[in-house]
């Protein structure tokens, strides 16, 4: 029994529900696409208990840091009065019916720390990118030269500088983005939407389980 | 007549439907003739596949964890798919071998069936008590807030293996840098084209587009998988025929398969 809860009937219902979407997509019906239109929407309804679920988790975790004081538990316990802001902006809502995203609160909060820690990270980026690109660009073998050369001619195309000292950068910058970058891109492009066929049809089929547990 | 039906394929998605029936028998055939024996495919070697193991091992004698992270999709994506399949072996290996297995994601879709797989996992492995729920995190749903927790995780916890295989956009470096300044051995794989660069870059090992997808498949070496690469090839082979023919009778004026297809 076990086994054909845990493997079969998911299975099952995972192939009947992906063949009607996917007939959703080819095949025009009003019944039928009104039918698929309304799974989406259930789709949303189970992404917001998954929310919750993530959010019960995120504060055990949390709640344990505190409790047991082992760790630095600071950014533990400002996280756990940041529920407190959601708490003030449901209870507002539905008390008042005050858009969380309107509230003083939310905005300051938004604006003040969401907002420039997120700037912040990614212009850490460039720091990284800088990085990445030295190891890259170590001319240890042939390709590493040639992606060196190649990088070089696609920077001095791009640069100002480079059309100052030769107006040839441009159209090779050009033609190594447009011909050479984009033959390897769409290779990559392909073979992906390739494999993703085979994946959803061995999904289908209940060959692939492994996303899922064995179930065996 | 009890209900009325006007069933009619989408204006333009003709091509489509015969491209998703095609795949459907072909990747079937594949299938049927591999369990059956008539064919015995073999997936080539994927190194970054074969490292897992040895970066398992690099962890045990270390006596630091594993950290596994799908990235940003949900799990409707086939690149989170494919990393928890991924993920659930690597699991497993780390609960025989007694590593901690670390797990972050960013959508909460992920968790019940990360959840679920990584248990399993230590239950199959016949150490159901050293399953932590909470080292299945989620740590935000904001791209960089989410980058940032796991930047934090891995340097604080000073993995010894980083393994990043799921769907990334421009926080893919930030993950790859963490690693990299903790003294992690890293296997990375996605299907974005832009994102591989940089894990080429960084990363020990890279799984590129299609090679994390078929991990899966790579990994259980179950008939019915290996034969639905089989089939993915095939698709492949008539495809290259069919783009080769295609742009051919396209350059001569002669647009009728084109057109049939529905390009």
């Amino acid at each position: 029994m076990s086994v054909v809860l845990k493997r079969y009937i998911p299975t099952i219902i995972l192939a009947a529900l992906a063949f009607f979407m996917v007939g959703d997509t080819l095949i025009a019906e009003p019944t039928y696409n009104s039918l698929a239109t309304s799974g989406r929407s259930a789709v949303t309804i189970i992404s917001a208990f998954a929310v919750m679920l993530s959010i019960t988790l995120l504060t055990r975790i949390h709640a344990k840091r505190i409790a047991r004081k082992r760790t630095v538990i600071e950014s533990s316990v400002l996280l756990t009065c940041m529920w407190v802001t959601l708490l003030w902006g449901f209870f507002r809502f539905a008390l008042y019916g005050v858009q969380p995203t309107q509230e003083a609160v939310v905005q300051n909060i938004f604006n003040g720390i969401v907002s420039p820690g997120d700037s912040t990270i990614y212009s850490i980026l460039a720091f990284f990118i800088a990085s990445a690109a030295y190891r890259a660009f170590r001319t240890r073998s042939v390709e590493a030269t040639i992606l060196l050369a190649a990088g070089i001619l696609v920077m001095l195309g791009k640069a100002p500088i480079g059309e100052m000292i030769w107006t040839g950068f441009t159209p090779i910058s050009d033609w190594i983005m447009n011909v050479a970058n984009k033959a390897g891109s769409r290779v990559i492009l392909m073979s992906a939407i390739i494999a993703t066929i085979a994946l959803y049809i061995r999904i289908i089929l209940g060959y692939e389980r492994g996303w899922m547990g064995r179930g065996d | 007549m009890l209900v009325d039906v006007a069933l009619s394929v989408r204006t333009g998605y003709s091509g489509a439907l015969l491209m998703f029936i095609l795949a459907l028998i072909i990747v079937g055939i594949g299938i049927y003739l591999t369990i059956n024996g008539v064919i015995k495919p073999r997936i080539r070697r994927l190194p970054g596949i074969d490292a897992l193991d040895e970066c398992i091992g690099r962890a045990t004698e270390l006596g630091r964890p594993v950290h596994f992270t799908v990235g940003i999709g949900g799990i409707s994506n086939v690149q989170v798919i494919a990393g928890l399949s991924i993920a659930g072996y690597v699991a497993r290996k780390c609960a025989e071998l007694g590593v901690r297995f670390l797990f972050t994601f960013s959508q909460p879709t992920v968790q019940p069936a990360a959840m679920d797989l990584i248990k399993e996992a230590y239950v199959a492995a016949g150490k159901p008590e050293d399953f932590v729920q909470e080292n299945v995190m989620w740590l935000s749903g904001r791209q960089f807030s989410f980058a940032t927790g796991v930047m934090g995780l891995v340097v604080r916890e000073r993995v010894a293996a980083n393994l990043i295989l799921g769907y990334f956009a421009a926080e893919s470096l930030i993950f790859a840098e963490a690693g990299f300044r903790a003294g992690a051995v890293q296997i990375a794989g996605t299907t974005n084209s832009y994102q591989i660069p940089f894990f080429v870059a960084t990363c020990d090992y890279t799984l590129i587009s299609e090679e994390l997808i078929t991990a899966g498949a790579y990994i259980s070496q179950e008939p019915g998988q290996v034969g639905s690469v089989l089939g993915q090839d095939y698709i492949r082979v008539i495809g290259l025929v069919l783009m080769a023919i295609g742009s051919i009778l396209y350059a001569v004026g002669f647009k009728t398969l084109t057109t049939w297809l529905g390009l």
